[in-house]
């Protein structure tokens, strides 16, 4: 076995070691832990990169799946096994999150130099990458899930670490349980596909459970098995990657400090849900019903969190909706059958939008946490390097050529259109869903955009913002250039057939084929994508940047945008409905417990005790005090009579013992014989 | 016999259950207000852990039977022996109670200092605690019913006293509806078991679950012995349910202890007016015994009886889940919610047990829930004691326990907080800390035996978080109020004791292995009962 | 020759006279005197039965010799006692010591 396979643990190790070291340091020890933290991750790094070149070198020409398997413990006459997998899947997850992470670290440097908890901070960042890189090597669904209830912690202590302020305590509760109800789901199925596969393992030498043997067990079961499986599955996936109707949580969880927002956003803990159905996608294909769900899920999920955007005024917000539309773009994409087109777009959108949450991170440091975007204005001539990068992000996000998002974007809208023609009828909707998606995306990036950068400065804090240092704006540089370049890795192959090979697609599945790139999609995406740029700005320009103006399309349709800035009342929906019933059930089984039960068994067996006490009284009265009583006074009267017999005088004694022999004898004389 | 050959061949079992009385007589030769009391009760609530890792030791995993026996006739006439031993379902117990009990004693420092809590004096305190460790240790190294029984009572009466003398306000209520209501649960099972005693004439734990193994016509021996004695009644009716009769009465006794929906009202008054120290140990130790005389009576004597109940009792094991979490989520007192949050981890065990029961399954699913079960008391008993503990610290510091009146504690108290923090995240069954090693076992086990109840009781878990980080936000969380300005962190040796439980915590978490080693083989005997 | 009757009337009438003896007289010394004339009258019974009623074995001679050293060893005790009496009480009537009296 390949040394970096059997040292694969050491990647989401070193990280978990700074954190673990680092919770033992008191808060004056800031520049060891950065150190520290940051030091572990260019490490996994490094070695992710290693594992990335094996994958590379060794899958020349064929998929290549190593994996290290061990005995977690042992019971009856078997065992659970967990294990660490290899494979190109990993392997380019282990590139994006270590490579995203590291950035972020750095940029964190910059951002919490001010915060007291600096050092704490560290410390549940590199626990939370660790989390994650464990995730994605697991070869295990348990580990699997282990990992990604890890995240979920980590992001619970990350989205509230101001947890001084009221929203974010309420916020981090709110990202915990959200996912938590999807894990639910995820718990069942992990526990179903054990006990049906009667292994823990993905891969171990034909006999793991996404290899086909078991698969075909799975689906020689016929029935719903498979299908419930995989919905099961996918409930933990829409948890995380923040799919509607679970999407509520992600919003809030903007309440974290920006570098928190970018990690968690952008290349990390949504991203596993996305990784999740792509790491199951095996047992996702044995019955085409589960992938079908996923992607009406997506594409419902990336319309209705596009249409949420328009309306928003928090810069960040803007971005947290922005990423639940392109998770339901990546799951959409892996719904119509675009296993790679929906891991190439999570590739991609790692960058742009750490990319974007870090920039709006560095606006948010400059204007000292301002988020409002109508306070903001003119930015562009203060925080250059911040505005150059930002309109490469947003460009990216948008999915204009040769951005990396256009790439990305362009695979997941044809296989929706394959998808579509296949099947007809309503399987059109992801592609059309998409295709409006798409042009919501570009209008709302040039919304903010406008309102961030152009103009006058609205606000006070505004007018003074500065450039901000260069801990922020490297990463922000390397964040850049990824966001230009990444999308080549995935250039169709037949457009210019000198360029690329669809080096991406042949990286994650050589033995996949790849749909024909098709000019028409490509030219009417584009053509979405110019219009709703033009239209935007158009809209936002002039009057409508002046301060204290409102949106036009406020002006415009006041209803809908109401609705819209109001997330379609969805939170008021859920508080009316499943935390009001959640509540009142528990104030039921309280006032049950305590008046109903408990008089029926604690009065109960007290009541039992008090008539079985009543008869006892009873009986003692009647029966045992009157003979006691006697008794007593017997005793009593015999007392007096011994008084007067015991005087002490011997001979009295005599004269008593003589006369009872007398009497005796006369007893015995009269009647006797 | 020289004295080498002594101190080898003790019977060591005994020794260490006697070991803490023994300490508990000792304290009273010191003068009272004598600031040694704590520390000798301390010794002597320690020692037995050398005992306890001797057995470790010398523990022999493979071996199913109990080891370290020793068996000396008490009653001849009605078949009592006194006969202990440790096998692999008691050895996992033995420890908890010779970790969880020196640090409870440890903990307990705290607050025998204060005026409130030395009502009595500390002598009578740590004298109650010691013979409340004899007792423990008594019924979990018992193989005789009989002074099973006898032990299994005698843990109530210290029980009975701390509540009564150094609990809350509401103490005097509290400890007799603790008492009493155990009780008749205690009498219940009482009966059942002479009945069983008539039917077999053994009182022999061993004896009884090889008559209940060996089957014959379709009925296991002691089935037979109990149907037969029945008979002489003379009632062809109730020959005919006579076992179930059995069952049930030994089965209440049981499932008051532990508690089972809906028998467990007792526990939120007891827990809540308990001293902390009471409270570790009852929720630690004490709802142990009831879960460890499931394994070690109900399940080998009337494993097949339970079965036929098993759907019956499996949903209200899930309703222990949920609406001891449910009601957790609604309570104000800290106290009271970690007391229903017992109740909720305390059906997880019983989940495992009674799937186990049912009749259909494979023998790996069972082993895996069983051993899940020994792994889920250890686990519980550790987190649950460690919670009970850090609200005792902050009722201390913060001279309340209402969630309304907390808050913002994370700013002034930020070790207490992060090893709270550790344990609460422990009992919500995070991957990594104990709590999750048990109910994935438990749940990993009973899903193929029962899929839709697991998959109800799953639920639990999400609820679980509800209300523990519900409680953590409100403490812990939300802006920092002057109020608690004065109050101190963790000292150095809140800081041992909290840290020996989270070490803990995070080694079963992560290799769990060797505990489960332990219990395997014994597991492995009951669950082939059970096939 | 005499009878066992005889026998039997002379020890009754010795009894008597040692009883009255040992009920009247307030002094200890005689009451003394009257228990030992009784105990004697008791040594009287037993020889006399011996003598009359079968089987004729040792048994009532080594009674009766046994009541008499007992009877020896008594008088002996019970004076002491007089004189310790006597000694605390300043008094040898039996009507001054009342101390068993509980």
């Amino acid at each position: 076995m390949p040394w970096i396979v059997e040292n694969l643990w050491l990647i989401p190790f070193l990280p978990f070691l700074a954190a673990g070291i680092t919770a033992l340091f008191t808060r004056e020890k800031r520049i060891p832990a950065a150190f520290l933290v940051i030091g572990a991750m260019a490490f996994s790094f490094l070695l992710s990169l290693c594992a990335g070149a094996h994958v590379l070198r060794a899958g020349h020409g064929g998929m290549i799946r190593e994996a290290f398997n061990f005995t977690w413990f042992a019971y009856g006459d078997s065992a659970v096994r967990l294990g660490f997998v290899l494979d190109p899947l990993s392997a380019m997850m282990l590139f994006v999150v270590s490579f995203v992470s590291l950035l972020i670290f750095i940029f964190s440097v910059g951002y919490m130099d001010h915060d007291e908890n600096f050092t704490r901070f560290f410390c549940f960042l590199s626990l939370f990458a660790g989390s994650m890189l464990a995730l994605v090597i697991a070869n295990s669904l348990l580990l699997l899930f282990m990992a990604w209830e890890l995240v979920g912690l980590s992001s619970y202590l990350l989205i509230g670490f101001w947890f001084h302020k009221p929203s974010a305590a309420a916020a981090m509760k709110k990202a915990f349980i959200t996912t938590r109800i999807g894990d639910i789901g995820f718990f069942i199925g992990l526990l179903w596909f054990y006990t049906e596969t009667g292994t823990s393992l993905f891969y171990d030498g034909g006999q793991g459970s996404l290899e086909s043997a078991k698969l075909g067990l799975i689906a020689a079961m016929g029935g719903i098995t498979a299908l419930s499986i995989s919905l099961l599955i996918f409930c933990g996936a829409m948890g995380k990657s923040g799919q509607f109707p679970l999407h509520v949580w992600l919003p809030d969880a903007m309440e974290g400090p920006t570098p928190v927002s970018a990690l968690i956003h952008a290349a990390t803990m949504v991203a596993a849900g996305v990784f999740l159905v792509g790491r199951m996608y095996p047992l996702f294909e044995v019955d085409p019903a589960a992938l079908r769900t996923v992607a009406y899920v997506g594409a419902f999920t990336a319309l209705f969190a596009a249409t949420i955007a328009m309306a928003q005024w928090d810069i960040k917000r803007i971005l947290a909706y922005s990423t639940v539309s392109q998770l339901g773009y990546m799951m959409l994409g892996l719904g119509v059958g675009g296993y790679v087109a929906g891991l190439f777009h999570l590739f991609t959108h790692a960058f742009f939008k750490a990319l974007l949450f870090l920039g709006s991170g560095s606006i948010i440091h400059a204007c000292h946490h301002e988020q409002d975007i109508r306070k903001m204005g003119g930015l562009k001539d203060r925080m250059p390097v911040t505005f150059v990068t930002y309109c490469v992000g947003a460009l990216a996000l948008a999915g204009v050529l040769p951005f990396a998002g256009f790439f990305s974007k362009d695979e997941i809208l044809l296989d929706a259109q394959h998808f579509a023609a296949k099947l007809g009828g309503a399987a059109s909707v992801p592609f059309c869903f998409g295709l409006v998606g798409a042009f919501l995306t570009a209008f709302y990036m040039t919304r903010q955009v406008k309102y961030v950068f152009f103009g006058k400065a609205r606000s006070h804090a505004t007018e003074h913002a500065r450039e901000s240092s260069w801990w922020m704006l490297g990463p922000l540089a390397a964040l850049g250039f990824m966001s230009v370049f990444a999308g080549f890795l995935g250039f169709p192959n037949e457009v210019l057939g000198f360029i690329g090979l669809n080096k991406f697609h042949h990286f994650l599945a050589p033995d996949l084929h790849a749909h024909a790139p098709s000019g028409w999609i490509m030219l009417g995406s584009t053509a979405v994508v110019l219009i709703a740029i033009f239209c935007g700005w158009k809209i936002y320009q002039g009057a409508a940047l002046e301060a204290g103006a409102g949106d036009p399309m406020e002006a415009r349709w006041p209803e809908v945008f109401r609705w819209l800035n109001n997330k379609y009342y969805v939170d008021e929906f859920y508080a009316k409905t499943f935390v009001w019933f959640t509540h009142a059930l528990a104030r039921a089984i309280h006032f049950f417990d305590r008046y109903i039960l408990n008089l029926i068994f604690i009065w109960g067996s007290a009541g039992a005790v008090y008539v079985l006490s009543l008869i006892n009284q009873l009986i003692d009265e009647t029966a045992i005090n009157r003979g006691f009583d006697g008794g007593c006074s017997t005793l009593r009267r015999g007392a007096r009579w011994n008084r007067w017999v015991q005087n002490g005088l011997s001979q009295h004694y005599l004269r008593i013992t003589s006369a009872s022999i007398v009497l005796l004898f006369i007893l015995a004389l009269l009647l006797g014989r | 016999m020289n004295l080498f050959d002594f101190f080898r061949n003790y019977d060591i079992v005994t020794v260490m259950t006697f070991f803490p009385c023994i300490g508990a007589l000792f304290l009273f030769l010191l003068p009272a207000g004598s600031p040694r009391i704590r520390l000798v009760a301390f010794f002597f609530s320690l020692w037995p852990l050398l005992f306890a890792l001797r057995m470790l030791g010398d523990f022999d995993p493979a071996c199913a039977a109990a080891q370290f026996r020793s068996r000396l006739p008490w009653i001849p006439s009605l078949s009592v022996d006194y006969f202990v031993g440790v096998d692999g379902l008691s050895m996992a117990m033995v420890l908890l109670v010779s970790i969880l009990t020196p640090l409870t004693v440890l903990g307990a420092f705290n607050w025998t200092g204060t005026s409130e809590a030395n009502r009595y004096g500390a002598k009578p305190f740590y004298a109650l605690i010691l013979l409340e460790q004899t007792g423990l240790y008594g019924a979990f190294t018992a193989l005789n019913f009989f002074h099973w029984f006898i032990f299994w009572e005698a843990s109530l009466v210290p029980m009975f006293f701390l509540i009564k003398l150094y609990g809350g306000p509401d103490r005097t209520h509290a400890a007799y509806q603790f008492f009493v209501y155990t009780f008749v649960g205690s009498v219940a099972m009482l009966i059942g078991m002479q009945f069983v005693y008539l039917a077999t004439n053994s009182w022999d734990f061993v004896e009884l679950a090889r008559m209940a193994r060996t089957t014959g016509s379709g009925e296991s021996e002691l089935a037979m012995k109990i149907r037969t004695m029945a008979g002489t009644l003379g009632i062809p009716w109730l020959m005919e349910h006579s076992v179930t009769f059995i069952f049930a009465l030994v089965f209440l006794g049981f499932a008051v202890k532990v508690p089972l929906w809906p028998f467990h009202t007792w526990l939120p008054v007891t827990y809540t007016q308990a001293p902390t120290a009471g409270a570790m140990l009852l929720t630690g130790l004490m709802s142990k015994m009831g879960v460890y005389g499931f394994l070690r009576i109900v399940l080998p004597l009337f494993g097949a009886t339970m079965g036929q109940y098993a759907t019956l009792l499996m949903l209200l094991a899930a309703a222990t889940i949920l609406f001891g979490a449910l009601a957790a989520l609604a309570q104000r007192d800290l106290k009271t919610l970690v007391a229903y949050s017992s109740v909720n981890h305390l059906g997880y065990c019983l989940l495992g047990v009674f799937a186990v029961a049912s009749a259909t399954g494979n023998l790996d699913d069972k082993a895996l829930a069983l051993n899940g079960v020994i792994v889920q008391m250890f686990a519980h008993g550790l987190s649950a004691a460690g919670l009970f503990y850090f609200i005792g610290l902050i009722e201390q510091r913060a001279q309340t326990r209402q969630l309304d009146d907390l808050g913002g504690l994370r700013k002034t108290v930020p070790v207490l907080c992060g090893l709270m923090g550790i344990t609460m995240f422990a009992s919500l069954g995070l991957p990594g800390l104990a709590g999750f090693v048990g109910e994935f076992m438990i749940f990993r086990g009973a899903f193929p035996l029962a899929a839709e109840i697991t998959a109800l009781a799953v639920v639990g878990i999400l609820l679980t978080a509800l209300y523990l980080l519900t409680m953590t936000g409100r403490v812990f969380f939300g802006p920092q109020d002057d109020k608690w300005n004065g109050m101190s962190d963790l000292t150095l040796r809140e800081r041992v004791v909290s840290g020996v439980l989270v070490a803990l915590l995070f080694g079963i978490g992560l290799a769990p292995a060797p505990l489960i080693d332990l219990s395997n083989s014994a597991v492995m005997l009951l669950a082939k009962s059970l096939v | 020759m005499p009878t066992l009757a005889d026998y039997l009337t002379l020890a009754a009438i010795l009894f008597c006279i040692g009883l009255a003896g040992a009920l009247t007289r307030r002094n200890a010394i005689i009451v003394l005197v009257g228990i030992e004339m009784m105990l004697n009258a008791a040594n009287i019974n037993l020889v006399a039965f011996w003598h009359f009623l079968p089987p004729a074995t040792g048994t009532g001679q080594i009674f009766a010799l046994f009541a008499i050293a007992i009877a020896g060893a008594e008088a002996a005790v019970g004076l002491a006692l007089v004189i310790a009496v006597y000694r605390h009480f300043r008094s040898v009537s039996v009507e001054d010591i009342a101390g068993l009296k509980g």
